[in-house]
């Protein structure tokens, strides 16, 4: 438990809406542990980010949490007062968004942005950072950024999309943080930018000691970078592996139907989508939220939702196709 | 998010039961926010005393040649509900009447410069970046860069001032504004697929302004219209303050504040409820306007 | 682009406007009245007279000569003329009567910002709780309430039901205006050290200046506070907060910042409208501005005089166009940088 760095328990997550409310997250599972790097991949509308943004306590106004916990360190950041707040977001968690652009603000330099960002690592202690300008200064040469100096005192508008992702990842590591959590960190960007952003998260991550949560909608990016991989569906994790298992064996038809719809390089055929949709949140399926698509579903799927299952080596799937697996390691 | 239409089957397939339902639903949206039907009530009023004028007001000849000294300047009571002016003339009465030239200015400026600007801007947005944009904007930017009422009052000015030059005044100030709100939103709209489809399947340019383009800009032309008869007649009230607009002794809104003013405030009735009868008009087409923005549009995922 | 350069290449497009307008103008005073000079002795002046008088006024010449005659006058010696209906030469007009005007836009345009962005700011903070529903209430009823009634109204209120401010005129009768300097009397009675005139200057211009200024201060709170709540939820905000920024610093200097941009270029021009209904405030408060004598001259086709009018608004109207660029240029990067916004 004590190199467990973040731990998510049974998370559910509601955003009113004007006459009802959308049930987004469902009873998310999920853990980091130190210097670990972990993926969280899944389609659009999953909920990744709002579990990400629940993490960092940024979520809307119109978002509630009826139920459910969020341990950082040990301790549940979902009851801090402000001033344990302010030293959890000082040091303990970065995010770097998916589309620099908006994360940057647009009317002020990257200079001045940095300076806070430094100035306020320090938390609810208040100290003033000393030498804040050579912090931002290594920050902006760690995120191999050229001409750090003049980087200062531009704008965003001045800078390309790569740049602009590359200044995002100075923000995250430019004073110590446990964790960087890097959402969707290359959709926006030109392929060939892509593979040098993602190495660059790698590399720094695993220089600082820094555990990463990646969130990518694309399976080749996180089995390039994870350790261990976590399968979202509408507001549910359900199935998590060892990254390199989980593409080897995949247990849930959700993640067998995403593996197949990679187009392959060899081989034949054509790749295939899985039909069907997401479900509406306002009227989310009492069961499995993934049974209306599932070409496996039966009976038990629509009465409750499924319960984590430990198949062994690690691998946890949410889905009553394996049921009998748990049992009968069970009664070996 | 998507919201997932609902496909029900059956009735929906009849084009006539369909714009039914679209009514009854843009209504029910429309009904949910009580300041819309405030707006909505006030502009019923304000239109049925216009249309009605001669057989609403209590006094109907008092809009016309009328002199009675006998009752002049006569506080508000029983008999004059807004009292009388200085020449003895219902004040309640005239208000009806100057609503009635108020709305039909109103109608005949945007008659005249929403065609007008809506064509322009629609041209200018289809061809963007080519030299018609670049012609026709910066025209629209030199008068855009004049505030209405100025230029209104330039033209004015210089015309005789009579209603007719003062409607004429105010369209050419108006229609700019069109071609701006009409610029931006068309040279967005071509980009997209239908657009598109329609010429590469060969449609007539007039085809795709007329059908393609514009009816996208429905929603914002209409909010706009709406809004727009309480700012015309704003205008139109400034101007007739200095004598253009409606001639005496025909009412006009502005006019009867100018002459209010004189007596303040030994007989402030004369001013202060032509006063507030501008802005109950502009309260009320305000909110009608706002509610038709609401209705109209696309809910949030 | 830096600010420098940019504010020269606004500077030199204004002054080549106000050549155009300058242009514009001469030719409507020039085209439309019949014979100037006749006009200017009355009908029964004999006609050896009158031809004296047109060569004087080089109305013998060319166009373009009389354009370049005019122009040197204005120039040199700011001369416009007369005005037919004052009969005095119309620079003494202009100078008596602009810095009324200005003074009183100038207040105007104090209490649009200031108010505006406050009420706004407030609104925007406290949003949906009822001090964001009062200020919202409030500011839909100055929207639609034009300045002129609400010149009425207040004059009613405050000047007869409660005696508190003058109803008229820019002094008390009787009272000697200071030494003039400006010939703002707020801004001279300053200069001169008399408090006691500055506070009589003042509470003529207070009604005038708030019936003025009510609508654009509704509009502007409102936009105010649409736009910060558009931005609230932007991404930046939500990473500076997530990176423990605290929230009063990121509310009034990362998400005030950007949110004043378009607030601040619609206040601008209604600024420059304030100038257009002035006039109706000024007749109903009689205070003897420049946009009452505009209203005057033109409904008396007083050429001279409209040209100067004209001319003064139209420099002002640059002058004021330009401040704004610059503002919002110096808000929005992007402005300056790239020469339009994203």
């Amino acid at each position: 438990m004590s190199e467990m760095l973040l731990d998510i328990k049974n998370l559910h997550v509601w955003f009113k809406i004007y006459n009802s409310v959308l049930k987004v997250l469902n009873g998310v599972n999920f853990n980091v542990k130190f210097g670990e790097k972990v993926g969280l991949v899944g389609e659009a509308g999953c909920g990744k980010t709002t579990t990400m943004k629940a993490l960092l306590r940024i979520l809307p106004s119109t978002a509630l949490i009826p139920e459910g916990d969020i341990f950082v360190r040990g301790k549940n950041i979902l009851k801090l007062n402000s001033r344990e707040l302010a030293d959890l977001r000082g040091r303990g968690l970065s995010m770097i968004f998916q589309d620099p652009t908006s994360a940057l603000n647009p009317v002020f330099t990257i200079g001045q942005q940095l300076y806070d960002i430094i100035q306020y690592s320090a938390g609810s202690s208040g100290q003033k950072v000393a030498n804040k300008k050579n912090v931002a200064l290594r920050a902006l040469h760690e995120a191999r950024l050229p001409d750090p100096e003049r980087m200062l005192d531009s704008y965003p508008i001045q800078l390309s999309g790569g740049m602009r992702q590359r200044v995002c990842i100075a923000f995250a590591i430019a004073t110590a943080r446990d964790l960087l959590i890097a959402d969707e960190p290359t959709t926006n960007l030109d392929v060939t930018i892509q593979d040098q952003v993602l190495r660059l998260i790698r590399d720094l991550v695993e220089k600082k000691g820094s555990s990463l949560i990646l969130i990518t909608h694309s399976l080749g990016l996180a089995r390039e970078i994870t350790e261990r991989v976590y399968v979202m569906y509408a507001g549910n994790m359900i199935e998590m592996a060892a990254t390199s298992l989980l593409f080897k064996k995949p247990l849930h038809p959700y993640t067998k139907g995403l593996l197949a719809s990679v187009p392959r390089l060899s081989g034949g055929g054509f790749a295939e989508g899985i039909p069907g949709r997401i479900p509406d949140y306002r009227n989310p399926p009492p069961g499995c939220r993934f049974e209306p698509r599932c070409p496996y579903a039966f009976e038990p799927c629509s009465k409750a939702m499924p319960p984590y299952i430990d198949v062994g080596d690690g691998h946890q799937v949410a889905c009553y196709l394996y049921q009998n697996r748990q049992e009968n390691r069970k009664n070996a | 998010m998507m919201t997932e239409k609902m496909f029900t089957p059956n009735a929906i397939e009849n084009p006539r039961v369909r714009r039914l339902d679209s009514l009854k639903k843009s209504w029910y949206k429309f009904s949910r926010n009580w300041l819309s039907l405030l707006g909505l009530v006030i502009v019923v009023i304000i239109v049925f005393l216009a249309v009605f004028a001669p057989y609403v007001a209590p006094y109907p000849q008092h809009a016309g040649k009328f002199i009675d000294f006998k009752f002049m300047n006569q506080p508000p009571s029983w008999q004059h509900l807004m009292g009388t002016d200085e020449i003895g003339r219902d004040v309640f009465s005239r208000i009806i009447f100057a609503y009635r030239s108020a709305l039909f200015m109103a109608i005949v400026v945007l008659a005249i410069s929403v065609p007008f600007g809506t064509l322009a801007g629609l041209i200018a947005g289809y061809y963007s970046g080519s030299w018609i944009d670049t012609v026709i904007m910066r025209v629209t930017d030199v008068f855009i860069s004049i505030p209405p009422i100025l230029l209104a009052l330039s033209i004015a000015a210089v015309l005789r001032p009579t209603l007719v030059n003062t409607m004429i005044a105010v369209s050419v100030s108006w229609w700019p504004w069109y071609t701006r709100m009409t610029y931006s939103l068309a040279s967005s709209i071509k980009n997209e697929f239908y657009v598109h489809a329609a010429e590469i399947t060969g449609a007539s340019k007039t085809h795709i302004l007329f059908h393609e383009i514009l009816p996208n800009c429905s929603s914002s032309l209409f909010t706009k219209i709406a809004l727009d008869i309480g700012w015309v007649t704003l205008v139109g009230a400034a101007l007739s303050f200095v004598g253009l607009g409606e001639q005496p002794p025909k009412p006009g809104l502005g006019d009867m504040i100018s002459k209010g003013i004189e007596r303040m405030p030994a007989q402030w009735w004369i001013a202060l409820f032509p006063a507030l009868a501008i802005m109950f008009l502009v309260l009320g087409f305000n909110l009608f306007g706002d509610g038709i923005r609401d209705t109209l549009s696309p809910e949030e995922g | 682009m830096r600010l420098g350069p940019f504010i020269l290449r606004r500077l030199a497009l204004s002054i080549f406007v106000l050549f155009g307008l300058s242009i514009l103008i001469f030719l409507i005073a020039r085209v439309i009245p019949g014979d100037p000079a006749r006009m200017a002795l009355g009908p029964r002046t004999p006609v050896d007279v009158v031809e004296k008088l047109r060569q004087k006024m080089h109305l013998d010449k060319s166009l373009p000569q009389q354009y370049g005659f005019w122009l040197r006058d204005i120039i040199t010696r700011g001369d416009l003329g007369d005005s037919l209906l004052t009969r005095r030469p119309v620079k003494q007009d202009i100078r008596e009567f602009f810095p009324a005007t200005l003074e009183l836009v100038g207040l105007t345009a104090i209490f649009i910002v200031v108010f505006g962005i406050s009420l706004g700011v407030i609104s925007a903070r406290y949003a949906n709780t009822w001090v964001d529903k009062v200020v919202r209430l409030f500011s839909y009823l100055g929207i639609v309430t034009p300045a002129f009634a609400w010149a009425v109204i207040l004059m009613l209120l405050f000047c007869f039901v409660w005696y508190l401010f003058p109803s008229y005129g820019r002094l008390t009768e009787g009272v000697i205006p200071p030494v003039t300097i400006t010939g703002m009397y707020t801004i001279d009675s300053l200069l001169n050290g008399r408090l006691d005139l500055f506070w009589d200057a003042f509470v003529h211009l207070i009604l005038p200046a708030i019936a003025l200024a009510l609508p654009p201060m509704s509009q502007a709170a409102r936009l105010t506070r649409s736009s910060m709540a558009d931005n609230q939820n932007k991404d930046y905000i939500a990473s500076m907060i997530a990176y423990g920024v605290p929230s009063r610093i990121v509310s009034r200097k990362y998400l005030l910042k950007p949110s004043l941009i378009s607030p601040l270029t619609v206040m601008g021009l209604d600024i420059a409208a304030t100038f257009g209904y002035a006039f109706m405030v000024e007749q109903i408060f009689a205070f003897p501005g420049l946009a009452r004598y505009g209203i005057q001259v033109m409904l008396n086709k007083d050429v001279n005089a409209i040209v100067g009018v004209v001319m003064v608004l139209g420099v002002v109207f640059i002058i004021l166009n330009l401040t704004i660029d610059i503002l919002v240029s110096y808000l929005d990067p992007r402005i300056r940088l790239l020469g339009r916004s994203s």
